[in-house]
């Protein structure tokens, strides 16, 4: 039996954030887990077709997941997780940001602070994550710097994605 | 600006206030000529922002499937042992 699960996607203009709320059939522990070991992320983070690569990985306040999403063609997208705050395993708080092979952030570019909640719904679970920059500015950088970069040109080959891409940005 | 804000249930510095965000993501442009400030709508920026959001739901949508098949084959490895 398949079952609708829940997805989110809302865009907060007033407040620079995104919201992206989604249901997972599994138990809270589970999809923990899954947001917070290298071996799990690896599995899942980067959108097809690329995959995760992660350099390095401590999760703990003050430290960071550093990885690298890679095309079919070996193109690596490096990023960076500051984790800020972490209540285990109800949440976690992190600092985004674009950085190079050597883990070194471009100072150029805005970061995003990722507020990430874990809920409990009947034996599912709700994930909410929310991104906040900082100013209208620093979503506008992000605009242009994802118009640059070819990450989204690499998803664009997908038709699904063009289908979802073509899809009015609210709830499903 | 006035004009602009007349079909909106909101005092104007209210309005005007929106209007700066607008502004300030590049969505609009404002030209004040006199006593009058003009709007434009950046259609470019606009296109552009709407076309980001939509790459970025689309990484999360994306994303959050393989973690559901992840999580599948994690439970059903549970269940197996």
């Amino acid at each position: 039996m398949k079952t609708e699960l829940k997805f989110d996607f809302l865009v907060d203009k007033e407040k620079n954030s995104i919201i992206v709320k989604r249901e997972f059939a599994a138990r809270r522990q589970l999809v923990w887990d899954c947001h917070t070991k290298r071996e799990l992320l690896d599995r899942w983070f980067a959108p097809k077709p690329l995959t995760t690569k992660t350099k390095h990985m401590e999760f703990r306040e003050g430290g960071y997941w550093h990885y690298a999403m890679v095309t079919p063609d070996g193109q690596a997208f490096w990023n960076r997780l500051d984790y800020q705050t972490i209540n285990p395993i109800d949440g976690y708080s992190a600092l985004d940001g674009f950085c190079d092979e050597g883990g070194i952030i471009n100072p150029d570019l805005p970061r995003a602070r990722w507020d990430v909640s874990f809920t409990d719904v009947l034996e599912w679970t709700l994930v909410t994550t929310i991104v906040f920059y900082n100013s209208p500015e620093d979503v506008q950088k992000a605009i242009d710097m994802g118009l640059k970069d070819g990450l989204a040109s690499t998803l664009e080959r997908l038709d699904e994605l063009l289908d979802v891409i073509g899809a009015p940005v609210e709830s499903t | 600006m006035s004009e602009l804000a007349e079909p909106f249930d909101m005092a104007l510095p209210s309005f005007m206030k929106h209007v700066g965000v607008l502004e300030g993501t590049g969505l609009i442009r404002s030209k004040k000529s006199g006593r009058i400030r003009t709007c434009t709508l950046e259609h470019k920026n606009l296109a552009a922002a709407e076309r980001w959001f939509g790459e970025q739901r689309a990484i999360w949508k994306n994303r959050y499937q393989n973690l559901d098949s992840l999580l599948e084959k994690l439970n059903r490895e549970d269940h197996e042992n």
